[in-house]
Order: structure tokens, then sequence, then C-alpha cells
């Protein structure tokens, strides 16, 4: 049956140690996992000790989530996503359409969740899961869009929130090197940019869910300071000069590193000044609110926080 | 298990609600990989994508309850490993296990989560180190938690037979283990 049943196990290798026999009764109670360790046969407690091993959800819940509701979103959203799987299922096969989903569904289906480009329908199923997701409930001025966001939503208190967000913060501002887009390949992050509201708002995201973990009313103090501090590191970093040691030692820490500085105080900035900011970064040029520097924030749909990948494209035809 | 609210989260899931499907796979991912470590080692991840890919297309056809779901869940995971091992047995590569790779970034206590883990891992390798039928069997019954009847429906054998196996299993473990501890 199974192609691999030609090969030896490696138990076949090793000659029989007798152990004793096992009635059927207590057989079938190891397997269903009601029997204590001390209630077996002398030989069977290691067994029932794998077994349980075994049988234990371990703690550790790989974080494929947004990729899996991305999969998910794409086989339920009601007009165009049928057409478009299966025109990439034939040309790339599941396999690939699972990675395509990893690296840019997740992302950029909370990115166009964000600006406001789903269709309606999706667009508030967008909300309600990107709402339900934070565990650490984000405070202060780094977290407006956020909140906001949980408030649009569906409600985040209607269901038990979806745990890690603090831990895959931690992993996020640990890594080594590069930007911040080729950490969000690793699909570990998909569900970290579902809960910031896009790629380029975790660094800003992850600094209001540590200072509020740590600090539950002072994140809004440290997100000015830390803008200031950007403010200041940008314009050494333009003229060429060593920034101050303190500021640098400060930034290296919220970004997770010096590398990490730049785009870390580009997400700051663009988050501090709102819709109005400068975008070297470049928003998709497509946006629908390009050309709306001083509408207020918070309103429902969120202005500020223009992804930095686009959206993917809408099908079409 | 999910238990008594099973019912509305699968109807909210195949009315699209993205919360109820993610409390489904949340409640099963963690045992199907478990499940796709023991008999597809080298690909159980992908093969466990691929399977949720494939209940994501199926689930407005999908009728019945969570002993049902579970069944048909690993149904199409058994399926889909056997696909995986036949494609490498066709192609052979050398895929590294994932035991091998780095682990992915941690939970809140990375010590207790990695010892927790690395105990799971030696209890699956344990697990497919057996016999391919009796590892399978034994796999069905403790990590997916289905009854010897329904394992047999999906490993196309009788509950009898089923139970055979994975009492074989069991026995073969304990030699095992027994030999490896010099008892």
């Amino acid at each position: 049956m199974w192609p691999g049943d030609a090969v030896d196990g490696e138990m076949r290798r090793h000659p029989r140690t007798p152990v004793p026999p096992l009635d059927p009764a207590t057989a079938e109670r190891i397997l269903d996992g009601t029997v204590h360790e001390d209630d077996v046969p002398p030989g069977y407690r290691d067994v029932v000790r794998v077994l349980a091993s075994a049988a234990a959800s371990p703690s550790l819940v790989p974080p494929v989530e947004a990729a899996t509701l991305a999969t998910f979103r794409s086989g339920h959203r009601p007009v165009d996503a049928p057409r478009r799987r299966s025109v990439l299922s034939k040309l790339l096969g599941a396999k690939a359409v699972a990675a395509a989903v990893l690296g840019t569904a997740a992302v950029g289906t909370a990115a166009a969740a964000a600006t406001g480009t789903l269709p309606d329908a999706a667009q508030a199923k967008a909300h309600h899961i990107v709402a339900a997701v934070p565990d650490a409930k984000p405070a202060g001025h780094g977290a407006a869009a956020v909140t906001s966001r949980t408030r649009g939503g569906a409600g985040a208190s209607d269901h038990p929130a979806l745990p890690g967000v603090a831990g895959l913060c931690q992993a996020y501002g640990s890594g080594n090197g590069g930007e911040n887009g080729n950490r969000l390949d690793a699909t570990a992050f998909g569900r970290l940019a579902a809960a910031a509201g896009g790629a380029g708002k975790i660094a800003p995201y992850c600094r209001t869910v540590a200072a509020s973990a740590s600090h539950p009313a002072g994140s809004a103090a440290g997100g000015k300071d830390l803008s200031g501090a950007c403010r200041s590191w940008q314009a050494a970093d333009k003229d060429g000069r060593a920034p101050a040691a303190a500021v640098l030692a400060r930034l290296t820490t919220a970004a997770g590193g010096a590398d990490a500085i730049r785009p870390y105080c580009v997400a700051v900035l663009k988050e501090d000044k709102g819709p109005s900011a400068d975008r070297p970064s470049a928003a998709p040029s497509e946006s629908p609110r390009g050309n709306a520097p001083t509408a207020p924030p918070g309103n429902g749909h969120d202005q500020g926080d223009r992804p930095s990948h686009p959206a993917p494209p809408t099908p079409r035809g | 298990m999910i238990g008594a609210g099973f019912g509305g989260y699968l109807a909210d899931a195949r009315d699209g609600d993205e919360y109820a499907f993610a409390v489904l796979w949340r409640d099963l991912n963690p045992a199907l990989l478990r499940f796709l470590r023991v008999v597809a080692p080298a690909t159980a991840e992908d093969t466990a994508a691929e399977v949720w890919l494939e209940v994501c297309r199926g689930l407005d056809r999908f009728r019945g309850d969570e002993a049902g779901f579970r069944s048909w869940v690993f149904t199409v995971a058994r399926m889909r490993a056997i696909d995986a091992a036949r494609q490498a047995a066709r192609r052979p590569v050398r895929p590294l296990p994932p035991d091998q790779l780095p682990d992915r970034p941690a939970a809140d206590d990375p010590a207790g989560a990695a010892v927790e883990a690395q105990a799971t891992r030696e209890a699956l390798a344990l697990i497919a180190a057996l016999p391919p039928d009796q590892a399978e069997v034994v796999a069905l019954r403790v990590i997916a938690g289905l009854d010897a009847a329904q394992v047999g429906e999906i490993v196309g054998k009788r509950p009898g037979t089923v139970r055979v196996l994975a009492h074989r299993g069991l026995r073969r473990l304990a030699e095992h283990l027994a030999e490896r501890t010099g008892v």
C-alpha cells in the first residue's frame, strides 16, 4: 500500500527484545489514551509515555494560519476567486498556489483590507479576521489604526483572541539582517502582517504591542520620542553623519537591529504623519485616497496605513 | 476537539466566516501535522497545506459531525501522503526532514516549548519507525483520536484488522524501547 513499504524501518534491524504480552482491552485503552502509565504491564510504561507525547499538542503553533486563511478566503470569495484559483492551479499546481498565497495573499489581502480596496463582503470579513488576531491590546498613538479597525470590524470581543502576536513580534525584532520585506517572505510573518494591517506596519505595531505589554498607559509618549529619534537619525543619515549614540542605541533596540532602523523609521514617521506624509517607498499610484491628504483619520476605514506591498491585482475577465 | 460548538463553527465556515474556519484549523492542524510527520515525514508541512486546500474546496459538500469531519480530514491527509510518497519514489530527492530545520519563531515559553517539541518529535519518530501499516493505524488511533472503526474506514481495512495492527505496533514499540533502555 505504502510506496515506502519495501524500506526496512529502523526497528526491524534490531533483534527482538521479549516483552510481556498485552491483553487486547489494555491495548485499546493505551491507544485511547485513557490509562495511566502505572496501570499497564511493566514494559509498556514507556509506550504510554511515548504515545502521550505523540498525542500532545505542542504549544508551538506553526504560524501558517494567515496563509491557510488566505487559502480559505480565496476558496470562498463568491465571484472572482474560483476562476482565478482554477487558472492558477493549472499553471502552478496546488503547492505553488499555497506558496504564492503564503507570500502575497496573506499580506496583500490584509493590505487591501486596510486600504479599503476589497469588495464590501470581503472587506467586512477581512476586518473581522484582522480584528480577531491581536491578543495584546495596543494602546496609544501608534495603535490608532489597529484600534480603529477593531472598532470598525465585527468586534474582537465576540471571540477569543488568537495568541502568539507578542512572540511573533519578538521574533520579528530579533531577526538578523534584511529589509522588512525579506523577513515577510517567511510564512511566519504573514500572520503578523495581517495583525498589523500591512507589511509596512509591523514595526510600529510591534512597538505598541511591546509598549502596551510593559507600560499599559505610557506608549503614546514613547511613540513621540521614537519619531523624534527617527527624524534625528534620518537627518544624520542624509548628511552622512553618524547619529547620536543615544539615538542609535534606542532605535537599534526599537527596530530590532541597526540595519532595520531605516525601514523602521520610515514606518514610524509614516504612521506619525498620517495620510499626508511623504511616501518615498511609494503607495500604489492608483490608490483611491492618494489625493486626499486632509481626510480625517480613524473613520472606520484606515487612512494612514498605506501598505508598502501593493495589493494583489484584481482578476479581470 | 471543539465539542458542542462544532456544528456552529462548521456552518459559519461554510458561509465563509474566516474566524470559524480558523477555529477548525487551529483545533485539527496540530494533530494533522503530527500524523503527517509519522506517515510522510519529509513533506509533512507541504502535505498539510494541500490537505487544507482540499478541505477548503470540499467544505461546502461536507456533511457530518465533528468525528466525521476529523475522519474526512485524515482521509484526505492519508491520500495526499500516499501521493507524496509516490512522487518521492518516482523522483527521488533528499529533502531535509523538518526536525533538522531551525524551528519557527517561538511562542511565549520558548524553553518549555522546545522541550515539549523535542519529546513530541522523538515520539513521532519512534512511531514512524514502525512498519508503515502499523505506524499508520497507531498514528490515526493516538494522534488523530479516531476509533478502530473510523480508522478502518480511512485505511480500507476491517476494524478487527486495525486492532491487530495497532496492538502489534504497541508491542513493537515496547520491544524497541526495552531494547533502547537495556532493560
